[in-house]
């Protein structure tokens, strides 16, 4: 026999310590290992994050004592009446009508953004792409709010630069708009649009862009080898693929639209959005039942959302 | 005959690579036309840019007779199956064939009938409510040759698309093919590196090397006399010879081709030779032979007496197997 055979180590080396068994428990079991890396996000998100969605549900059904201001702990329906007060519904319709618009913006910017990253983008211009992206986010959110007042101040940058190449009429006349207008860009719906759309579009233009990263370059050579025009190739092949992206973009959007309470508060007129009004009731008003109700109206709203996206085959791509 | 499609002096460079080198070809019409070469040749660069997805950076592309420059994808009558087949993820089936239709405006009734009536020809009747997700590989190839045919083009370009077959699907999809042709009279440019499959189905082949056209040919003509050293090597792996064996085997300085099946094995032939390798393949076994300078192969049919390894050979060949080649480029 060959003596470099009978010297070479054993075929199956098994190997002693306690890590080492585990590690090889880990191998047979695969169910084990799944266990041990769920358990921990398990509990986060159901017990500390489901229960206290929970516990809020159960106490937008509380109501509170009109004269002693306490909350009793009582099943009533009470609040979703004082929800539908007409005071409280503008605040909704508000809300929505300023996500919604917000949203739709978004995608509309967001696209050829997304769409450039995607298709033509590599290397050096990625990279760009992405810190182009991404660098807003990692300064603090007040900051780039105040920063955004004070460029839309009428002192500001924006009202200078208006009146400098001769447009001041024209900024002039979009304040003159009557409800989204106002004295100046900043204390207008125009400026808290404004500010919305870019807190939020780096959340719109990620998710398109990964979902337009997918679609094949082939399919849109395809469409163009069918006699579909760049804009025919675009509504039927390159947005429906596109929408699972979008979708995902504008839950983004329009729930972080919806739950904001501090650009309405800097920037823009001083009617409240409903984050403005969950922070003032369960502060100041003491009212935490209806301020609960209020943060049940974002949930649902997201919920019809989703439903109707996913009706619109919004996620059959996926 | 009439071109259907012409090159005329046709390059495409990205950078420096000049991935299309001074092409020209003659496609003619009604024909079934190869394109053959290895991977980085320039045959599928050559079919975009018929179809239109590239631009050549010099030279003029005609396409029955018409100059085909600054003309986009869309506004061509030519239609491609693609290598990865390109069927729309969200579409069923009829759609995905009747996408060019919807496109030109036919309406949905009409169109769906074309759509059926084409899946029935290529064997796929009553397929349309399915995903293209749901199909097999072989299936969806028919698909995407459906959704090509379905408009009726003048050119249909086919980008390797038996690649992702097996070998007995690929067998059967080189027969259709074959016979779609005929029976249409469409002409077909396919693009391919199995120099079987161009033999088995072209009219006439085009070996692509390094961006430029080594020949052009019937398969006869390419497989029996070659033009360049490559074409003889690429095309069924010929014994290339060089230039100076020649002079000594024959007295005229040229490389020369000899087919593997050409080499004669046995008592009373003219050289010796030994074998240094054997491979069993079925219906042949080839040896791989120490000849002077050079490595032959031959094939032994299966049933003949196979020589051991180590043992030395009488071989042997008739003059005229001797292909005598240029230079090549």
């Amino acid at each position: 026999m060959n003596p470099s055979v009978t010297a070479s180590p054993a075929v199956l080396q098994r190997k002693p310590g306690l890590l080492a068994r585990f590690s090889d428990l880990l191998w047979r079991r695969p169910t084990v290992l799944l266990a041990v890396l769920l358990a921990p996000p398990v509990l986060w998100l159901g017990v500390i994050y489901l229960g206290s969605l929970f516990a809020l549900l159960a106490q937008s059904f509380f109501a509170i004592d009109e004269f002693t201001g306490l909350v009793q702990y009582e099943w009533t329906l009470k609040t979703y009446g004082e929800l539908l007060r007409p005071v409280n519904l503008d605040i909704i319709t508000r809300t929505v009508t300023m996500a919604a618009c917000v949203t739709v913006f978004a995608a509309i910017v967001a696209f050829p953004i997304a769409y450039f990253a995607a298709r033509y983008a590599r290397g050096r211009w990625k990279a760009v792409f992405y810190l182009g992206v991404m660098l807003p986010l990692w300064s603090s959110y007040l900051v780039k709010v105040y920063a955004w007042k004070l460029i839309l101040a009428k002192e500001g940058i924006l009202t200078w630069g208006f009146s400098k190449i001769g447009l001041m009429p024209l900024l002039e006349l979009i304040l003159a708009i009557p409800v989204i207008g106002g004295n100046s860009l900043s204390v207008s719906y125009i400026g808290t649009f404004l500010v919305f759309l870019y807190v939020w579009l780096p959340f719109m233009i990620l998710p398109m862009q990964a979902a337009l990263e997918r679609v094949p370059v082939s399919l849109l050579e395809a469409s163009a080898d069918q006699g579909a025009n760049p804009s025919e190739t675009l509504r039927h092949v390159l947005l429906p693929l596109a929408l699972p992206g979008v979708v995902a973009g504008s839950i983004f959007t329009f729930s972080l639209t919806l739950g904001d309470y501090i650009i309405p508060q800097i920037v823009g007129s001083s009617r409240l959005f409903i984050g403005q009004a969950v922070y003032a009731h369960q502060g100041t008003a003491g009212n935490i039942p209806l301020a609960a109700a209020f943060t049940v109206v974002p949930v649902v709203i997201m919920g019809f959302y989703l439903w109707g996206a996913k009706r619109m085959g919004a996620f059959d791509a996926l | 005959m009439q071109s259907a499609v012409l090159f005329k002096a046709v390059s495409r460079l990205y950078g420096d690579v000049r991935a299309v080198d001074a092409v020209d070809l003659d496609v003619r019409a009604g024909e079934f036309f190869a394109m053959l070469g290895p991977s980085g040749s320039g045959k599928t660069t050559s079919l975009r840019l018929i179809a239109g997805f590239e631009l050549p950076t010099a030279g003029e592309i005609e396409i029955f007779g018409e100059s085909a420059k600054g003309v986009p994808p869309y506004r061509r009558n030519v239609n491609t199956v693609f290598q990865d087949y390109a069927l729309f993820p969200h579409m069923s089936v009829r759609d995905n064939v009747a996408y060019g239709l919807m496109i030109a405006g036919m309406g949905k009734k009409q169109r769906h009938a074309k759509a059926e009536e084409t899946l029935e020809l290529v064997r796929l009747p009553g397929y349309g409510d399915r995903a293209p997700s749901a199909l097999s590989g072989g299936q969806r190839q028919r698909v995407a040759l459906a959704r090509a045919l379905v408009n009726q083009p003048k050119v249909l370009l086919l980008d390797e698309p038996l690649g992702a077959l097996d070998l007995k699907l690929r067998e059967q999809m080189q027969e259709e093919l074959k016979s779609l042709q005929q029976s249409l009279g469409i002409t077909f440019i396919f693009v391919t590196h199995d120099q079987g499959e161009a033999l088995s189905m072209a009219d006439r082949v085009a070996v692509f090397n390094q961006g430029q056209v080594q020949q052009v040919g019937t398969p006869e003509e390419i497989y029996q006399r070659p033009d360049t050293p490559f074409v003889a090597d690429f095309v069924g792996s010929s014994n290339v010879l060089p230039a100076e064996l020649v002079r000594e085997l024959t007295g005229v300085a040229a490389p020369a081709s000899l087919r593997p099946e050409a080499i004669r094995i046995g008592q009373g032939e003219a050289h010796a030779a030994t074998v240094n390798s054997l491979s069993y393949t079925g219906a042949v076994t080839k040896l791989g032979l120490q000849f002077r300078q050079i490595q032959l192969s031959a094939l032994v049919p299966a049933g003949m007496p196979v020589p051991e390894r180590g043992t030395s050979v009488a071989i042997g060949w008739d003059r005229t197997a001797l292909h005598m080649m240029g230079q090549g480029k």
